[in-house]
């Protein structure tokens, strides 16, 4: 027998949606509801049926627990033709649970969008929703498993897809999108609902509206990419991740459990990423659950990076688990010089040719000034020796190329170091796709900051620093930062290490640095000697100089 | 760092120079007697300077040219002329040098050079050479009585006024040296570059026209910036028993170097390739639309996409900025007027070195030894892959930077050449270089007509100057 996602929840006790009223759907073949017509394109479809999910938390609740209570006995053979004749499950259970489901995922995207903090109490004990992706797709927890569902545009026909594999527990995403139909489950019904509700939530006249409102909410606008994204999105109540990785116009969920080989098993289980998407072979080893490891190895490294010893900074479940190295245990840790080695080799590199960049003032403003000098107040506070962490996740406001406003959608999140002129601290930056196609990187120009690398951060009154050394001091680029470097290092400005690998790191953060520093043509003109357009000056002097 | 930066991108035309013989720009047209006056410039002053049987020759016609009287110039037709001028530096050089033919023996130097008493000694050498009976002997004895005829070349020590203390009579002979080697042994093309032409013109008139009236010391200041000049007009010319014929024959050599840049550009034009000239043509004018217009075809010329975002007030600058960092042209105050001229020539040259240097490390010596010299810098930038070529800086006279160039090559008089013709509409008047002469060479080779059209004077600072 096919089931759906709820029915597949039902066997597994806590896993299942209001668990004191289904017990298996017996009514699934009572008829279609709205959706049974067909998907309408547009805006059409979200029309249908959307009683007591208007989005208010838990306004539908009590009417779709008396439903489910009717239902709660029915089973046979017409589920199963209802099942496999790809017919919505009408069932007074399923109607509850898809009520449930949009509720929870009305409250969820109605905070992701409108930029509200989420609270604790957005996770229930077992049903736990997040919107990934600034709300491009919402993950839904049940218990030990989880499923994505999301909204798209096929064909100019906007449907609803999720990774439960539908009622029939084998539907194909690719097909499904291809025939321009929706996927046949409860997340995909609530979704439908959902959305129906925050177009009246959000005072808007017509479905298109709002997503024009919020294009983040349509995956067939994000742009296609050839790198891996991981969301984070939740936990189960052993605290085990669970992210969501979108592929080639598909998401995919995959969380973490344990895995027990042959040569850990005498040491204990290792957590590791485990994808759910139907068609991958090995949920172990797919790309989805090697993306999230990688995802958890690299949130690892910066949280060392950053000095911390407990979680990674870049979840905000600070005690979620997250997947582990499978060789970690016999390769031994980097030494702290090594460390420090690789990161300015990594940060000497001029590999930010392609890279978008803000363009700066040449000189600073007062407001730099306070706002570095803020900075370097906050640097100042470390406790027992430690790194400073302030909350919070430093990203780009617009795109660089194109100016729109920051979207959640396709973001990636590193650990970085922040240096001032009294001391180092711990920041989480986000890297983001925009819709045009630009990876926008944070850059710190509106911040009074400049950011090299991904990971590195500096003041502007630091790089202005080493420029004035350099060029009141009349020195190069070479002496000024191993000058500097030397002072930084007595102030923890700069990890202890070695001076020439600093000085290589601050050479290229000035080299980056002055790239993007707007020189006005005016200072090119003496107005002593400038005479006339037609000969501007009448005499001038010109030499070489070897660098 | 070197192999780590961007290439630049520059868009180019081809300028190839116009080879110049030495004898359009020389006083002296005749190569024996300039090479005899170097020879008698470089010699100590008290030594007699020996001069092969052509040098002789060429300055006994000179010396017989500056005795002749030339013809009179008529007021309001002043005009050089080659016989004039070739008079005027027999007159100069015969006024503190003469020539003689001598011929010497053996026996002359063995007595004391007295060749006029030792007739019978060599008879007698003869005699003693001739009793060896061999057919050897006898020929160098017969060579010993015929004797060897040399040509040499003396001071006149009377020509300049003596002094007690030596070093103010050789202070003077320097300058009379370097007048000569100046005015009569180099070409004169670009000697007064720079300078303000209708006075020296002004000046020459009255040299010629009445050298003994005194009116010429007003209008000396007009060459008043030439160092060779002036110390030797004050050295000639202020004395009240000054040679009128000697001030005539200076005002008719400054008569032919003040007129030999244009002699030049006429030849110049007559010589140059059709490209050249279609670029003087097309360039002569210079707005900056027609630049523009120009770049606008040019496939290297599209502007380079920018990854600097930046408010609408910086964002024309970010644009001009993204564009300097690809062609290597930081002149944020300056637009481009003309193309940036490359030589094909040259760099065809450039490029066989380069493939022989490249051979192996022995052959890049030896090739570096053959073009540089042995003991001359090497700009490591040549081999180096951690030095750049670096950049050439163009600064105000009051050390302000108003514009810079990345070098992708060691630095050149070509290159420095190229870059103010892009920008200047008319050339700076004063271009302090340190390998002036060659910057001056170079564009006269190439743009005559722009070096004369905007006055430009090259000059080599103080600091570079080191050997003269």
């Amino acid at each position: 027998m096919q089931q759906s996602s709820s029915d597949v929840s039902s066997k597994d006790g806590p896993t299942n949606l209001f668990n004191d009223y289904v017990g298996d759907n017996l009514g699934g073949g009572a008829g279609g509801d709205a959706h049974a017509g067909g998907d309408g394109p547009g805006g059409g479809e979200s029309g249908g049926g959307d009683a007591g999910g208007d989005g208010s938390d838990g306004s539908g609740r009590d009417g779709a627990a008396a439903a489910a209570l009717g239902a709660a006995d029915a089973v046979g053979a017409a589920a199963r033709h209802a099942a496999a004749a790809d017919e919505p499950d009408d069932s007074p259970g399923a109607l509850a649970a898809v009520d449930r489901y949009a509720d929870l995922m009305a409250v969820e995207l109605a905070v992701v969008l409108s930029g509200w903090e989420r609270t604790a109490g957005a996770l229930s004990t077992i049903y736990r929703l997040a919107a990934v992706g600034g709300g491009a797709a919402v993950v839904v927890g049940e218990g030990k498993r989880a499923v994505v569902v999301w909204k798209t545009w096929s064909r100019g026909r906007l449907i609803h897809l999720c990774s439960c594999g539908g009622r029939s527990g084998a539907e194909s995403l690719g097909m499904r999108q291809w025939m321009s139909k929706s996927t046949n489950c409860l997340h995909a019904r609530a979704l439908r609902r959902v959305i129906a509700s925050l177009v009246r939530r959000f005072n808007k006249p017509s479905l298109d509206v709002f997503l024009q409102r919020y294009p983040v909410l349509d995956n067939s606008a994000t742009p296609a990419t050839s790198k891996r994204q991981v969301f984070y999105a939740t936990k189960t109540q052993k605290k085990r991740g669970f992210f969501a990785v979108p592929c080639s116009g598909t998401w995919s969920t995959v969380s973490v459990r344990p895995c027990v080989g042959k040569k850990s098993a005498k040491k204990g289980r290792v957590m590791r990423a485990a994808c759910t998407h139907l068609s991958c072979n090995d949920h172990w080893l797919c790309r989805h659950a090697k993306a999230v490891n990688d995802w958890c190895e690299e949130a690892r490294h910066a949280a060392e990076l950053a000095g911390g010893t407990g979680s990674p900074a870049l979840v905000q479940d600070a005690d979620v688990l997250l997947s582990e190295s499978m060789g970690r245990k016999r390769r031994p840790p980097p030494t702290d010089a090594a460390r420090v080695a690789a990161q300015a080799e990594a940060d000497a590199r001029l590999s930010d040719e392609s890279r978008w960049r803000n363009a700066r003032n040449l000189l600073l403003c007062t407001g730099e000034i306070n706002v570095c000098e803020r900075y370097d107040i906050l640097s100042e506070q470390a406790v027992a020796g430690g790194i400073p962490r302030p909350a919070g996740v430093l990203y780009g406001d617009t795109c660089f190329k194109c100016g729109a406003v920051y979207q959640a959608a396709a973001v990636k999140n590193t650990g970085g170091i922040f240096h001032t002129l009294r001391g180092r601290i711990s920041v989480s930056l986000q890297q983001w796709l925009c819709a045009c196609g630009t990876d926008d990187f944070f850059d710190g120009a509106h911040h009074g900051l400049f950011a090299s690398t991904t990971q590195t951060v500096f003041t502007r009154t630091l790089v202005d620093v080493v420029a004035q050394i350099v060029f009141s001091g009349h020195s190069t680029l070479s002496s000024a930062p191993s000058v500097l470097c030397f002072l930084l290092e007595t102030t923890k400005a700069l990890p202890a290490g070695r001076n020439s690998l600093s000085r290589q790191t601050i050479t290229a953060v000035v080299h980056r640095y002055s790239r993007t520093v707007i020189v006005p043509a005016s200072l090119f003109r003496c107005s002593r000697c400038f005479s006339s357009p037609l000969r501007p000056y009448k005499a001038v002097v010109q030499d070489g100089q070897v660098i | 760092m070197k192999n780590k930066s961007e290439p630049l991108l520059k868009t180019t035309t081809d300028l190839s120079t116009t080879r110049m013989d030495v004898e359009i720009g020389c006083s002296l047209h005749q190569a024996a007697a300039r090479s005899a006056v170097r020879k008698r410039i470089k010699a100590a002053l008290d030594e007699s300077v020996r001069l092969t049987k052509e040098e002789y020759k060429a300055l006994s016609h000179l010396s017989m040219a500056g005795i002749l009287t030339p013809d009179d110039q008529v007021v309001g037709s002043v005009h050089s002329q080659p016989a004039t001028v070739r008079s005027a530096c027999g007159a100069i050089f015969f006024s503190f040098f003469k020539i003689s033919v001598a011929v010497r023996r053996p026996a002359d130097a063995a007595n004391g050079g007295d060749g006029g008493s030792n007739d019978a000694d060599v008879d007698g050498e003869t005699l003693a050479a001739n009793g060896a009976g061999t057919v050897e002997r006898l020929r160098a004895a017969v060579a010993a009585r015929r004797g060897t005829v040399v040509y040499e070349c003396r001071a006149v020590e009377e020509a300049v006024e003596g002094s007690e203390d030596k070093t103010i009579t050789r202070d003077r002979w320097s300058i009379v040296r370097y007048f000569l080697h100046t005015f009569l042994a180099q070409p004169l093309v670009g000697a007064f570059a720079g300078l303000d032409r209708p006075a020296i013109r002004d000046l020459t008139m009255q040299l010629i026209l009445a050298p003994g009236a005194g009116d010429w010391l007003s209008a000396s200041g007009a060459l008043e910036s030439v160092a060779v000049a002036w110390p030797f007009f004050r050295l000639v010319g202020t004395d009240d028993d000054a040679d009128p014929l000697l001030l005539r024959a200076i005002g008719e050599l400054f008569l032919f170097a003040e007129g030999v840049d244009t002699l030049w550009e006429t030849r110049w034009r007559s010589l140059a390739s059709p490209a050249s000239l279609a670029f003087e043509t097309a360039w002569k004018d210079t707005p900056v639309s027609k630049y523009n217009a120009w770049a606008a075809l040019q496939p290297s010329a599209a502007v380079p996409p920018s990854l600097l975002s930046a408010g609408r007030f910086s964002a024309q600058r970010a644009v001009a900025q993204a564009l300097e960092t690809r062609t290597g042209h930081v002149f944020p105050d300056l637009d481009a007027v003309r193309p940036y001229v490359t030589d094909a020539k040259t760099e065809k040259v450039n490029a066989d070195r380069a493939t022989r240097a490249a051979a192996g490390s022995i052959a890049l010596e030896r090739e570096l030894n053959r073009v540089l010299g042995a003991d001359d810098c090497r700009h490591a930038s040549i081999t180096s892959d951690v030095f750049m070529p670096g950049v050439e800086n163009f600064l105000c006279p009051c050390g302000l930077l108003v514009e810079f160039d990345f070098l992708d090559r060691a630095e050149s008089p070509t290159h420095a050449l190229a870059t103010q013709v892009q920008r200047f509409p008319l050339l700076p008047n004063v271009v302090f270089f340190d390998t002036a002469c060659q910057l001056a060479r170079n564009a006269q080779w190439r743009l005559p007509w722009l070096l004369n059209t905007s006055s430009c004077h090259c000059f080599v600072d103080r600091l570079h100057n080191v050997g003269d």
